[in-house]
């Protein structure tokens, strides 16, 4: 495909130059932004360790560890995709795509099942948790930054998700090529800081 | 400013290699953290997450083959954040101990909602103290 | 000495007079036929307009309805606070007054208003380029702006909130009066600051004219680049925390809810993570305007560029480090009140770099006496008496003493609109004839900036002294001996009131009819003047190159335009 370019830009590879630049940047408000979670878990947990060892024992350890599994799974799927792109072989790229939104979808699921059973338990941020055996200090507190984090999170993986789908239009058109692999270079990018984040919010919140 | 190459970096192998070590490192994360290992716990937690972290931001992410702004950029955030985290710390480690969330004025620890009581709309309002 | 075709009073002495260049500016100065504003004039090409410029135009035309709003709520706060008695308002319209008065000013003018007017409609042309490096970012960035405010405009026809601008917890939470659309609305619009800041960032890295070294760049531009970093690094914190705030409020899911071990502290450290950094997303643009407008008036190139673009850089970088100086008596540890007041000192010395700077720019050079250089006096003097009060609240056991009083109202008052607004004004004078090819009236131009410098001493030096002799903030009563200073605050805002609206008015009037200006009245070396005034749709005929800094007057004025 012949490489055109926004007027305003001198050459394409300006552009692309740009566009790269302005997604790290755009990375880094979010990385920011889950600082933030950070910080408020990091002194939750400071002032009640109790709280925050019983909450994280309640969780189930084993349904985080397949999300892990996954997404991490899933953003190999996107980097490989980023490379088949840049050599042209557009199938396996969009095929790639498809496996990463799947994984998607499911660990959508498997935070979904995890809500619902949370919610049952009474296991709820503030003046909503009700679980009776839970009797730590501040242990509301977990569950506020731990449905904080996660959802938040959760919508993150939506929005990658729709990137994702987005950067598959130009695989199934067959568009991809050397230099012109920016959308799915940016929407992989956007991914694997998705990835990221869980890699934190994994052991933080289920393991110690 | 480097005009960026596309694909210089990356081969599929060295992404395999970078996918088997983030899956390695996920069940040593795992398994530490069902051993009880006290205090060191956290830390060990987070110099794995960190070092995953690492290899997704160097080779999923080019970081390792790329230069100038983006690493700044990152290097710049990891900067604000270790702050943010730093003076936040040394706020609560440091705090005159009645003035801290957890100890309100009383050694032993506090059960929910002990001082002050939900009134109907479902937020806490001052109760008055009976002494 | 040509009087002015119009007859409207203007006494612009003929440029040659200044340059000893031929004159490029006869007072039979033809009006362009070709420019931005004219190249579509449906609603529709303003809507959709991907032209940095026009966006610009759309950026003034909000911020400054938003000044003018959060000016009306200034205005009742100040004639309730005539005397203890409730003159206008109760003790809750008089919370719910100065929490929009702050909500509007801070983030629908203060910070937006530089960036996105002059940042947008200068920065391309200073760097030889034809648009921003995302065009179509940068109308999202307004719209997401607008939408915000629709929030918060919302909020407010229904009485708004009252809890002050920094919605501390627990009050924010329990708090009845509308703060949730008030803080989704700031949510909404943290977004337009960082998209806006994204995209200069990456114009600045991208699409440098031929020629344009980062050391040959505009310290406009610099200032722009500080800023950006800023709006980029700190407004997603502040998103948080006003995200975890209106969960609280609505859902009652509550991070900081002391009654389960919440701490209110908690949200003031991710609260002024951002704020504190955020007060440079207001001043360091106002700084870009005063290092282009004092060498445009000084006729000098800047006394030490390196240090003034390298001073910038560190007060934004070390602005992040400072923000537990609005915390020292919210119960924060003496180890962190330590640390913030020493890293708090290290601020202030960049921002007195920078005056020694200007002051040395002015200084010997071939001043040429304008509103816009009667407003960058007014600015040093304020940010040297608002900078160094500053330096005195960041002092702990001072601030103890000073912590919610007027003292620190006058202190921030004073840099906001003494130092912020001033350079605001300076900025909008003199690319006034840049941005709509017409010269407004000097001698009102000069009677409005006397009136506004006025004004603002008789209002906010009394502040200084109530505070000091211990009057709190936000409060609709106070105590009678207070009285009298209260008087003469609000006198002193009735003069800066007529001093805006002056402006207001003479500045609208010169839209169509002020002299026509010329390509560049000012005789100005500064980049953006190599054009035509007002710009063409695309900026540039043909690419500009460039070799050398701006503001060289070592060299007469240029007279090939690029456009």
């Amino acid at each position: 495909m012949a490489e055109t370019h926004a007027h305003h830009f001198p050459d394409a590879g300006v552009q692309r130059h740009a566009s790269l630049l302005g997604m790290w940047l755009f990375l880094s408000t979010e990385v920011l932004l889950f600082a933030g979670l950070f910080v408020a878990y990091g002194y939750y947990r400071f002032l009640f360790p109790g709280a925050f060892a019983e909450g994280s024992r309640a969780m189930h350890t084993w349904l985080g560890l397949a999300n892990t599994v996954v997404l991490i799974a899933s953003s190999f799927a996107v980097a490989l995709a980023h490379h088949a792109a840049g050599a042209g072989r557009n199938r396996t790229t969009f095929w790639l795509l498809v496996a990463a939104l799947a994984a998607g979808v499911f660990f959508l699921g498997v935070k979904a099942v995890e809500y619902v059973e949370h919610f049952r338990a009474g296991e709820l941020p503030g003046k909503w948790f009700t679980h009776p055996g839970m009797k730590a200090p501040g242990i509301s507190l977990f569950y506020a930054v731990y449905f904080l984090a996660t959802g938040l999170h959760a919508l993150h993986v939506v929005v990658g998700m729709s990137l994702l789908a987005w950067a598959a239009v130009p695989a199934w058109k067959r568009r991809y090529g050397p230099g012109n692999v920016g959308l799915v270079e940016n929407a992989g990018l956007y991914w694997h800081l998705v990835d990221l984040v869980w890699i934190f919010l994994f052991p933080l919140l289920y393991l110690v | 400013m480097t005009d960026h190459a596309p694909h210089a970096h990356g081969s599929p192998l060295r992404y395999l290699l970078v996918f088997l070590g983030l899956l390695v490192l996920t069940v040593v994360t795992y398994v530490t953290g069902k051993m009880h290992l006290g205090g060191w716990a956290l830390p060990l937690a987070l110099v794995i997450a960190s070092t995953k972290a690492g290899l997704v931001l160097a080779f999923f992410m080019h970081l390792w083959d790329t230069r100038g702004a983006p690493l700044v950029a990152m290097a710049v955030s990891l900067l604000f954040i270790v702050t943010l985290l730093a003076l936040v710390f040394g706020d609560v480690a440091f705090r005159f101990p009645l003035a801290r969330p957890d100890r309100m004025g009383n050694y032993e620890a506090l059960p929910v909602g002990a001082l002050l009581g939900d009134g109907p709309d479902g937020h806490a309002h001052p109760v008055p103290a009976k002494r | 000495m040509r009087p002015s075709e119009t007859g409207t009073g203007s006494l612009q002495p003929d440029e040659s007079v200044l340059t000893g260049a031929p004159s490029l500016h006869p007072s039979g100065e033809i009006f362009p036929a070709a420019h931005y504003l004219n190249a579509g004039t449906r609603l529709r090409s303003w809507l959709v307009t991907v032209d940095h410029k026009r966006i610009a135009v759309l950026y003034l035309v909000s911020t400054l309805t938003a000044l003018f709003l959060g000016g009306l709520f200034a205005m009742a706060v100040r004639v309730e606070l005539v005397g203890p008695e409730p003159n206008l308002v109760d003790a809750v319209g008089y919370n719910r007054l100065f929490t929009l008065h702050g909500v509007v000013m801070v983030f629908f003018f203060m910070i937006p208003a530089i960036p996105g007017i002059f940042g947008n409609f200068m920065l391309p042309l200073m760097l030889g380029a034809k648009d921003v490096a995302f065009p179509r970012l940068n109308l999202l960035s307004w719209y997401v702006y607008v939408v915000g405010a629709a929030f918060t405009l919302w909020a407010m026809l229904y009485g708004g909130a009252d809890t002050g601008w920094t919605f501390y917890t627990p009050y924010s939470t329990i708090t009845p009066t509308k703060v949730t659309p008030i803080l989704l609305g700031i949510f909404v619009t943290g977004f337009s600051s960082i998209l806006t800041g994204l995209n200069f960032i990456v114009t600045i890295h991208t699409l440098r004219g031929p020629g344009l070294t980062w050391m040959r760049l505009p310290l406009f531009a610099w200032a722009l680049y500080g800023t950006s970093i800023i709006q980029l690094l700190a407004t997603p914190v502040l998103g948080l925390v006003v995200l975890a705030a209106a969960l609280g409020h609505i859902f009652a899911f509550d991070l900081f809810d002391p009654a389960r071990g919440g701490d209110p502290v908690l949200f003031q450290h991710l609260f002024w993570f951002y704020s504190h950094p955020a007060v440079y997303i207001m001043v360091l643009p106002a700084f870009g305007v005063v290092s282009e407008t004092v060498q445009a008036f000084g006729r000098k190139i800047i006394f030490g560029y390196r240090a003034v673009a390298l001073a910038t850089a560190g007060i934004a970088f070390v602005g992040f480090f400072v923000w537990g100086h609005h915390m020292f008596v919210s119960s924060q540890s003496t180890f962190d009140a330590g640390a913030f007041g020493v890293l708090t000192m290290l601020v202030g010395v960049f921002t007195a770099i920078k005056v020694f700077n200007w002051v040395g720019t002015l200084y010997k050079g071939a001043i040429v006496w304008r509103t816009p250089l009667l407003y960058v006096c007014g600015f040093l003097y304020f940010v040297v008496f608002g900078g160094m009060t500053g330096v005195a609240v960041a002092t702990v056991s001072l601030d103890v003493h000073w912590h919610d009083t007027y003292f620190v109202v006058a202190h921030f008052h004073f840099i906001m609109v003494g130092a912020t607004l001033m350079a605001f004004l300076a900025g909008l004078h003199y690319w006034f004839p840049k941005m709509f090819g017409r010269t407004y009236p000097e001698g009102w131009g000069m009677v409005a900036g006397a009136l506004i410098i006025l004004g603002f001493n008789a209002t906010f030096v009394p502040q200084f002294l109530l505070g000091n002799m211990g009057m709190p903030r936000r409060y609709y009563t106070y105590a009678e001996q207070f009285r009298t200073l209260n008087v003469a605050s609000t006198f002193g805002a009735t003069l800066l009131l007529f001093g805006f609206l002056l402006v207001g008015l003479y500045l609208l009037l010169s839209l169509r009819g002020g002299k026509v200006a010329g390509p560049n009245p000012w005789g100005s070396k500064g980049f953006e003047w190599l054009t035509q005034s007002p710009p063409l749709e695309h900026n540039f005929r043909t690419q500009p190159t460039f070799h050398g800094p701006p503001h060289d007057y070592s060299t007469p004025v240029e007279e090939n335009l690029h456009g």
